[in-house]
């Protein structure tokens, strides 16, 4: 057991490895929640709905045919669901993995005077989200 | 990115300037106006996932001789230049008409002036910091 490092993350988006252009990958999972409340308790109840997540990716513009820009955009504007894949700790046998659909929701791209250009994706989870160890 | 390889390369650009030599990072004597690309000041591992990228930061700089301190300021101004025949930022920057082949960006940031001795002469330097940015996978 041990603390570990994002530096090994890997995360591919319809089957591109986008790892060498981002430096952030930020994710959301939930479920939603439904009052169940009634009449004699003194505190609300809840029941678990339906799960929902999305994923933040950033990082540093590279003007390639595999750099972000070139990978995203075009899912963005296919509009359909991809394959993603996120490993928090890295390549390699027994590490996690997690395996959904997204759907490329937004791109953001900044240009600071001072500093490289940069980027932003938000992506949508849809359908089952797949946890495994890597074979 | 190989170090010594992107200290050539600015080497080999800053040789393009008219009348300016460059220098080994090392040398204990020099003919001025000269210029010294020594070791970066620092190596940023693993700005991106994967050893997708690392940035340096690297100060080399132009010694010029201090004999007319005058003649000295106004050549220290050509090199100092934002653009001009003898400009350093316009020589080193990356460009879309000056790519590098050993790493992806270089930015001259800034220059600083002072008096460098080398081999116990004084000489006027103009100290120039670079960011540079490139593949971290060698």
């Amino acid at each position: 057991m041990g603390f570990k490092h994002g530096r090994f993350t890997v995360i591919k988006i319809n089957a591109v490895d986008i790892s060498a252009f981002t430096d952030n990958t930020e994710e959301t999972d939930g479920v939603d929640t439904h009052d169940v409340t009634t009449y004699g308790n003194a505190r609300k109840r809840y029941a678990a709905g339906l799960g929902d997540g999305t994923f933040t990716i950033s990082g540093t513009h590279d003007d390639g045919a595999t750099g972000p820009r070139s990978v995203l955009k075009p899912l963005m504007a296919a509009g359909a669901p991809v394959p993603f894949i996120y490993r928090t700790e890295g390549t390699g046998t027994g590490l996690p993995e997690e395996q959904v659909d997204v759907l490329v929701k937004s791109y953001k791209q900044t240009s600071p005077v001072a500093d490289m250009v940069k980027w932003t994706a938000e992506l949508q989870m849809t359908g089952p989200l797949v946890e495994i160890d890597q074979p | 990115m190989n170090v010594v390889d992107v200290m050539d390369e600015i080497g080999r650009k800053l040789r393009q300037i008219d009348g300016l030599n460059v220098a080994d990072w090392d040398a204990e004597d020099v003919s001025v106006p000269a210029a010294l690309v020594p070791l970066p000041d620092r190596i940023d591992y693993d700005k991106t996932y994967g050893r997708g990228s690392d940035g340096i930061t690297i100060e080399f700089m132009i010694v010029i001789g201090l004999g007319n301190k005058r003649a000295a300021s106004k050549q220290a101004a050509e090199f100092a230049a934002p653009s001009g025949p003898r400009s350093v930022r316009e020589k080193v920057g990356a460009a879309p008409n000056n790519r590098y082949e050993y790493c992806d960006d270089v930015q001259v940031q800034s220059c600083e002036f002072d008096v460098v001795r080398i081999a116990g002469t004084d000489y006027l330097g103009c100290v120039f910091t670079a960011m540079i940015a490139g593949n971290g996978r060698g």
